[in-house]
């Protein structure tokens, strides 16, 4: 019995000392020099601000001598339990990951819009007009359930069958170039393709659009979000403010100066300068501060069960510089909160 | 007796373990979010039961494991045959070995992809590779270890080089294949679980490893868990009431274990 | 005259460490059937080598093994082999299996009745019925070895090849397994071939020895036994024999010593 308490006393102290050490940054105020800001990006031109941030050093030049840890995710599934485990401070998701997670009782919320772009299911099957054409053997690569691509397939099949999950069984879940590959080798019927690979697919005449995200959606949509924890925010203002600034001027070097932006995204995508470049301003590529699409996309994944409450406000998603852009106006909605419908 | 006494330790093991997990998780030390107790898994697991995809996720996957796990093993056997043939094959044989057993299933992903398309397929691609090269390794050292004079006695009774494989050299080889069935049962799952993890098929054909997937992505911690607990039941059901009947009809009535 | 088995000139080297070994020279005898023939030499002489040539597990340098007018080269039935190894049956089959088994395959127009029947005559010719289900790790040393004998036998060799079969148990189990194979030797008629290093085993089974010397393996002599049953070791020609062969062999422990050693074995 002795042998049993002494591995249950090692036992607690591993586990204790792995939970001391979840929190270590966003303790104090004006400490800014020293801080530590955990910020978790994925890897895809939707995320080129990310990018520009890091390789300008913008937060650096708000907020000298801080650290930035840059951590790249695979999903943003992996980025939620991140946050979740209190590990990153800010991360750049798409908006169902965001939802989910502050459904779950995580306390993030939005910092910033940061890409909106094209995307649309692309097939070789001249019999494919719609979606009602699929029969049932044929899938529609996307990654994964929760992406944008798989809610707007629902919405779709919401508006067409009336049942936002009617289409499940046909998605086959897989990376874009991986999706892109099998459907150029015409091992899966359809790709729900977002840019670049979505304009790549088209580019080939033997391929052709069965449905955008915007008509699927109807309407302008966010696909990227940055997000950031309350802790953070409510003890790092300057920091935050740090952050967003620098995120606001990554914005507006890509759309201000794109040649520039490409010169530095190139590289880190393995791309030409005018191949990069053709791709961040391409048509409908859209990055932008200003969300678009957000309550409607809380509202549709209320129905289709992902999440069990939607936002009665903004600023339970958002942080004040979002409830700021989105303006008030009495007795209407001002042209932003319009947009979030 | 001694028997009674392992298995009254073993759970007497696994009781401590499942304590400190639910002190663990009441103590709130990590994010109830991420660490969750007992009893939400718990009613995670029966709701998903009633549920009932995920009893068809458990025979899916199951069948794919299966599926895979017949072709690689039948295909080791044949490999490891004809390796016993030639001192050259034989070199060829353990340097592939020596080469793609390292190799994980998922590095394999785009190959198959190319090879065998998207989905089930590749899947039980990924199977059969995380099957196959232990089974070789396993399978070889058998055969390699098997007493000359079972093959002796066996030509000497007039047994052709086909019955000395099947009646001789396999039931001699019988506790190393076993061995390598059992490490490929586990690096089976492991296999379909990331495999279905990067690239699953959704829905009816779906497994386990795209129900972990979903939950999550959904961050439904108790419903990953009840997910995990449904593969160590099955791995649990199998290492110790499958693999164990086999032995004890086979390698233990025989005498041939150690 | 056609001779049985004839062995002439037979020649047999191993490849060791990059050289020539020469174990076998120039080894040459005849048998007759129902011979029972002892081959006496000291360890490591080449007798098993010998043996396994005429088993064919072994390619042969030169010379020629001639059995019934036939030159052998590679293994069969018509000569069965028993190894010193307690485990030479097959561990996943029963007793019972291990000799229907080469029946089967040797025999495939026989029904499983009739198997059943042969293989329980031959457990029973070696008192072993009763343990026709157990597994093989579940019996004796010696129990083993009369199993191997009857499966060996079961088969209706030509010639049954024997290497120190008795060699592993202990001296009582050996002295009535010795008495035994005398008992199956009388009652088949099967020539035997044993190969042994102890002196009074060879004189107590062999109808003809013949003797090895050391490296490589050259016939010393062959010499035929027709000292009657029961040989005891108290008689003069069993003495006798005992004598030469120890001569022979280059030993020099006096018969008086050997035989006071090997009665306290036996007892
Ligand atoms: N396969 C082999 N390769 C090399 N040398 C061998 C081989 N088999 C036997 N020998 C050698 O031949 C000699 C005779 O061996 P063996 O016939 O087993 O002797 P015995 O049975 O009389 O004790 C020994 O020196 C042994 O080392
Ligand atoms: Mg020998």
């Amino acid at each position: 019995m002795n042998r049993w308490l002494i591995f249950l006393v090692i036992f607690m102290l591993i586990f204790s000392l792995t939970g001391c050490s979840t929190s270590t940054s966003g303790n104090n105020t004006d400490a800014n020099q020293n801080i530590t800001i955990r910020i978790a990006t994925q890897y895809g031109l939707q995320y080129a601000p990310a990018q520009i941030m890091e390789k300008k050093q913008l937060i650096e030049k708000y907020l000298p001598g801080a650290k930035i840890e840059w951590q790249t995710f695979p999903s943003g599934g992996a980025i939620n339990e991140a946050l979740a485990a209190n590990r990153i401070d800010f991360a750049f998701m798409g908006p169902p990951p965001f939802l989910i997670s502050w459904d779950k009782g995580v306390k993030i919320k939005l910092v910033s819009s940061v890409q909106g772009g094209p995307n649309g299911i692309v097939t070789y099957r001249q019999d494919i007009k719609s979606i009602m054409d699929l029969k049932d053997d044929d899938k529609i690569a996307m990654p994964g359930i929760g992406s944008t691509q798989h809610i707007f397939l629902q919405m779709e099949s919401d508006k067409l069958l009336n049942d936002p999950h009617a289409m499940d069984d046909k998605i086959l879940s897989m990376s874009h170039p991986d999706a892109m590959n099998a459907l150029l080798n015409r091992q899966v019927a359809a790709h729900f393709a977002s840019a670049p690979y979505y304009f790549e697919e088209l580019s080939n005449p033997a391929m052709h659009e069965v449905l955008t995200g915007r008509e699927a959606f109807g309407g302008e949509f966010t696909h990227i979000f940055m997000v950031a924890t309350e802790e953070f925010h409510n003890n790092n203002p300057m920091a935050y403010a740090a952050v967003y600034h620098a995120l606001v001027d990554a914005v507006a070097i890509i759309n201000e100066q794109p040649e520039n932006a490409a010169k530095i995204l190139a590289p880190i995508y393995n791309l030409s300068e005018e191949k990069t470049l053709k791709y961040i301003t391409w048509k409908e590529v859209n990055y932008s501060s200003t969300p678009y699409g957000l309550l409607k996309m809380a509202e549709f994944m209320k129905k289709a069960g992902y999440i069990k409450k939607i936002p009665e406000r903004i600023s339970d998603i958002a942080f004040e510089n979002i409830i700021a852009q989105m303006g008030k106006k009495n007795g209407e909605q001002t042209e932003i909160e319009k947009l979030q419908y | 007796m001694v028997n009674k006494r392992l298995k009254l330790n073993r759970t007497i093991f696994i009781v401590m373990l499942l304590a400190i997990w639910e002190i663990t998780a009441h103590s709130h030390i990590f994010p109830e979010l991420l660490f969750p107790s007992l009893e939400s898994i718990l009613s995670a697991l029966i709701h998903e039961l009633e549920k009932g995809t995920i009893v068809l996720q458990t025979y899916n996957s199951i069948e794919m494991i299966l599926e895979g796990m017949i072709i690689g093993d039948i295909l080791a056997i044949i490999i490891s045959v004809w390796a016993m043939i030639s001192r050259r094959i034989n070199e060829y044989v353990t340097t592939l070995v020596s080469i793609m057993d390292p190799l994980p299933g998922i590095a394999l992903l785009p190959l198959a992809i190319l090879w065998f398309g998207t989905g089930r397929n590749s899947i039980i691609f990924i199977i059969i590779h995380s099957v196959l090269w232990p089974m070789i390794l396993n399978t070889v050292t058998g055969f390699k270890t098997i007493p000359k004079i079972y093959l002796e006695v066996g030509s000497n009774i007039g047994l052709k080089k086909i019955k000395i494989i099947t009646n001789i050299m396999i039931p001699s080889a019988l506790p190393s294949l076993l061995t390598g069935l059992q490490v490929g049962w586990s690096r089976a799952w492991r296999a379909l679980i990331s495999a279905e993890m990067i690239f699953g098929a959704t829905g009816k054909e779906s497994g386990l490893g795209w129900y972990i997937f979903e939950k999550r992505f959904m961050l439904d911690m108790p419903g990953v868990f009840a997910g995990l607990f449904i593969i160590v039941a099955i791995g649990f059901i199998v290492e110790t009431v499958l693999f164990e009947i086999i032995e004890e009809s086979t390698i233990k009535k025989w005498g041939m274990t150690n | 005259m056609e001779c049985f088995l004839e062995i002439k000139e037979l020649c047999k080297s191993f490849v060791s460490n990059g050289r020539y070994i020469t174990v076998l020279d120039k080894i040459s005898f005849n048998l007759h059937e129902n011979d029972f023939l002892c081959v006496l030499g000291p360890s490591g002489c080449g007798k098993s080598t010998l043996l396994r040539c005429i088993a064919g597990y072994e390619k042969i340098n030169s010379g020629k093994i001639i059995l019934e007018g036939n030159e052998l080269t590679k293994p069969g039935t018509d000569r069965m082999m028993v190894f010193q190894d307690f485990n030479q049956l097959f561990p996943w089959l029963t007793v019972e299996k291990n000799i229907d088994y080469p029946l089967k395959i040797n025999y495939p127009k026989l029904s499983k009745i009739q198997r059943k029947e042969l293989t329980s005559y031959y457990l029973e010719l070696v008192n072993l019925d009763n343990f026709k289900d157990f597994y093989p790790h579940q019996l004796s040393g010696g129990m083993k070895q009369r199993v191997v004998i009857v499966r060996a036998l079961s088969l209706h060799p030509k010639l049954l090849l024997m290497d120190e079969p008795f060699g592993s148990l202990d001296a009582l189990t050996r002295y009535k397994l010795q008495k035994e194979l005398l008992k199956i030797y009388e009652h088949t008629g099967v020539t035997i071939i044993f190969v042994t290093h102890n002196i009074d085993e060879a004189i107590i089974l062999s109808s003809k020895i013949v003797v090895l010397s050391q490296h490589p393996a050259k016939i010393i002599d062959i010499i035929t036994n027709d000292i009657e049953q029961p040989r005891l070791p108290g008689t003069p020609q069993y003495g006798e024999l005992w004598n030469r062969l120890n001569l022979l062999m280059g030993l020099d422990k006096s018969i008086e010593e050997s035989a006071a050693l090997t009665r306290e074995e036996v007892i």
